[in-house]
């Protein structure tokens, strides 16, 4: 995997492409004070990946709503000893994406009856400007107050999948895609596109109305695996969820099982039609979105919902352990000083966090803890090879609940207490308990997972009596607490 | 984990469970601390304890001894001497055994935080829940009269959620609770580093050299652990002063080694400049060495890794400061 990753075409020092980006003055300007900011540490780029569902837009609105207040961080050093002057929303900056929509999360989150925020459909840039009393007497010295930019992306969790795709050609990708179309469960939901594609003839040039048919047969095939068998990994990632490209001829392709020429030779046209816009998908879409916002990460935190996949049952969790392996390959680790930060940024900090920690009751975090460690093993692994120690975590970015205990025939239980997603009332429940290893075979059958989604607790914006969070602040301090100092 | 089969989730309904099965849990169900057996008298000496006593309960009775015959000699002379004496003699034995209990109750309180803080060591990793709260509730109630430090005690009540782990609950409360107090006593260290470190290199008299290094040692042994709530007689002063001499000698002869090697370095650098100096260095460096171990030993709780300040952080401040009290004499 090393030998494939250095010759990857994903690590090519991206100058070139750059270049026309370059040239306007603004743009000249802007990537002058990159430079300087990066150069002076005073930038940190933090990557906040996750799959579907696995919390990212909490996470960012949460974080930015406690940076903001400047308390109920006790775990974050900065706000402990008291350093931390105050944070502020920067405007974007021209080219940059739109903003993210925090005071509408936030908002959402603090209503009389506060609600989830609906699923990310588009890339959204956040850009906060920390302000703090630098640590120690001589760092004082040099300059008393210090700033830091924290910049943060949040986009819809299924493009993340297609990252894996710049490694891959057409035929590559198509004959992975149909190894997995052809196992339960997907084989059932594959049945419509799969018997279309069987019946195409593909020598003659393809029909326009053919091509719309083949994509959106497929498009329904993925939305069907994320829909009705909860399954992850759905690529590209932008047909269930196409952003600005809905209805763009980008996203008219679907993967072709191989075609067998006829002895007496002929071209296979619709194939040579998909696989120039699978490329052209590849390098346009994908390509440009890992260049300008996946490449240049300083530290990174990526979120799982582990109740999540253990509700939906073995292959869904075996499927989002393996997605989660392919997308963390895309990124680069290993420590990192100023002229890596210059021009080739690494990921210098890895945190696995399990997000809703407070579904279940304290006493599991440190069994939820542990099988996240097993089921990202690789990952971590890997990055253990590049010299970096990740962490791990089980949190909760808005916590929606509180912790009871109750008798039930004999033996005192952990239960939590909060109001269930989708109803209005409040109820206590004991979620059940979390296997500190991965689940075995025989684990799976019984209804063993029956984590429920609980609706947010509204969030108090000047602060509650109780921490509003499960060791948000602790993350925190993984991820950015040494450069507050 | 517990042999038991996995028990499936359920769900209660509050309307319909009987009134008190359910119960809001702030703080989790507790468990007693674990209570590591404090380190008794060292078996290796009963023979030094016993000519201690003895001696001592020796020199008590005879002075007791003494003391009778004399008042009761007085009161073959006149009764009113007799008596004035016999009150004075009462008062003195009384002044004698408070000082003796006070002096038991501050050696006592220096053990206790010791228990403690074996308890926290045991703590400080734990992910489980329910046994922090006792021992920390035994460490907030040494500080809950102190003014200062009410603010930090109920902010830890507030921040400290019921999704903390023991490990994390006890960390919590060291950051919130005793970093003021450890930031006083690591300013009681310095002062004194300094003021020994400037002392020597200006007295003139080796011998008033090793007075100053002694009595400000003490002075400071005393205040760090008045910063940490043991308010030490002279008997609690002498045992901290000995179990920090053995702490730092236990604390690895290697980087005692190093250290020195640094010191000595450096000092014999500025013994270039002049041998006073040198030796003031020396000596400012030993006494926050000394310093740094007596925090350690009288805080309630252990400190983390990276909470206890360097001896390496220090020498730099100290020496910031020995640089700006220069620039201030050159101005003046």
């Amino acid at each position: 995997m090393a030998i494939r990753s250095a010759r990857s075409p994903l690590k090519d020092f991206p100058a070139v492409g750059e270049l026309a980006s370059l040239v306007s003055p603004s743009a000249l300007q802007r990537h002058a004070q990159d430079l300087a900011d990066l150069a002076l540490d005073r930038t940190l780029r933090l990557a906040v990946t996750g799959l579907r569902g696995g919390g990212k837009t909490v996470f960012i609105t949460a974080i930015t709503h406690h940076l903001l207040l400047g308390r109920e961080l006790p775990f974050l050093s900065a706000v402990q000893e008291e350093r931390l002057l105050g944070a502020r929303l920067m405007p974007p900056r021209p080219g940059d994406p739109p903003p993210f929509p925090f005071a509408q999360g936030r908002a959402a989150l603090a209503a009389a009856e506060p609600s989830w925020p609906a699923p990310t459909e588009r890339l959204s840039a956040l850009r906060l400007q920390l302000r703090f009393v630098a640590k120690g007497a001589l760092r004082r010295r040099l300059a008393e107050h210090r700033s830091l930019n924290l910049e943060i992306v949040d986009y819809p969790g299924e493009w993340l999948l297609d990252l894996p795709l710049l490694e891959q050609s057409f035929d590559e990708w198509s004959a992975q895609t149909l190894a997995a179309a052809a196992r339960p469960p997907r084989a059932a939901l594959a049945g419509d596109w799969l018997s279309f594609v069987a019946g195409l003839d593909r020598e003659t040039p393809p029909e326009p109305s053919a091509v719309v048919q083949a994509a959106a047969l497929y498009t329904r095939y993925l939305q069907r695996c994320q829909a009705e068998a909860g399954l992850s990994r759905v690529q590209p990632g932008r047909f269930t969820m196409p952003g600005d490209l809905a209805g763009s001829h980008l996203l008219q392709f679907c993967p072709l099982p191989p075609y067998e020429l006829p002895p007496g030779g002929g071209r296979d046209r619709f194939g040579a039609l998909m696989a120039e816009r699978y490329e052209r998908y590849r390098d346009t879409v994908v390509r440009s979105f890992y260049r300008d916002h996946f490449s240049r990460f300083d530290r990174q935190i990526v979120l799982v919902d582990l109740l999540g996949a253990l509700n939906r049952g073995r292959t869904c969790f075996d499927d989002v352990e393996a997605a989660l392996g392919t997308v963390l390959r895309s990124f680069r680790y290993g420590p990192s000083g100023l002229l890596a930060r210059l021009f080739r940024p690494r990921i210098e900090v890895l945190l696995f966090a399990a997000s809703k920690a407070d579904h279940v009751a304290p006493n599991q975090h440190h069994n939820l803890r542990l099988l996240l460690e097993q089921m990202v093993s690789e990952a971590a692994g890997n990055a253990r090879f590049e010299g970096i120690r990740p962490a791990f975590v089980a949190l909760a970015a808005l916590r929606s609940t509180d912790v009871v205990r109750t008798e039930h025939h004999g033996q005192t239980l952990s239960c939590v207490r909060g109001a269930l997603k989708g109803e209005n009332r409040e109820t206590v429940l004991f979620p059940g308990e979390i296997p500190s290893e991965l689940p075995a075979d025989a684990d799976w059958d019984e209804d063993r997972f029956r984590f429920r989604d609980f609706a947010p607790r509204r969030l108090q914006l000047h602060g509650a009596d109780k921490p509003q969070h499960i060791r948000l602040d602790q993350a925190l301090e993984v991820l950015l607490g040494d450069r507050l100092r | 984990m517990s042999p038991r089969p996995p028990l499936a989730p359920f769900e209660l309904d509050p309307h319909k469970v009987e009134p008190g099965r359910i119960v809001l849990v702030e703080p989790e169900p507790s468990l007693p601390a674990v209570v590591e057996p404090a380190p008794g008298p060292s078996p290796r000496r009963p023979w030094r304890r016993l000519l201690l006593l003895g001696g001592a309960g020796f020199l008590a009775a005879l002075l007791g001894l003494e003391a009778y015959d004399f008042v009761v000699d007085l009161y073959v002379r006149s009764e009113l001497l007799g008596g004035a004496f016999s009150v004075l003699l009462a008062l003195a034995a009384a002044g004698a055994i408070g000082l003796t209990a006070s002096e038991i109750a501050s050696l006592r309180r220096l053990t206790k935080l010791g228990d403690l803080r074996a308890s926290g060591a045991h703590l400080l990793t734990s992910q489980v829940h329910g046994q922090a709260d006792p021992l920390l509730d035994r460490v907030e109630r040494i500080y809950r009269d102190r003014a200062e430090l009410r603010g930090p005690i109920e902010r830890f009540h507030r921040e400290a959620s019921d999704a903390l782990n023991d490990g994390e609950r006890v960390r919590l409360f060291a950051t919130t609770v005793l970093a003021p107090l450890d930031r006083r006593a690591y300013q009681a260290v310095t002062t004194c580093a300094r003021d020994i470190g400037a002392l020597t290199a200006l007295s003139p008299l080796g011998v008033l050299d090793g007075l100053i290094v002694l009595g400000r040692t003490l002075a400071m042994l005393r205040a760090i652990a008045t910063v940490y709530g043991v308010r030490p007689g002279a008997a609690a002063t002498t045992a901290l002063l000995r179990r920090t001499v053995r702490n730092i000698i236990a604390a690895g002869v290697g980087e005692l080694v190093s250290d020195a090697a640094v010191e000595t370095l450096g000092a014999s650098l500025l013994s270039f400049l002049s041998t006073r100096a040198g030796q003031g260095v020396v000596n400012g460096v030993l006494a926050a060495r000394l310093g740094l171990s007596a925090m350690q030993l009288c805080r309630p709780l252990p400190f983390a890794a990276g909470e206890l300040p360097s001896l390496k952080q220090l020498r730099k401040e100290l020496f910031e400061g020995a640089g700006r009290s220069l620039d201030g004499a050159a101005k003046r």
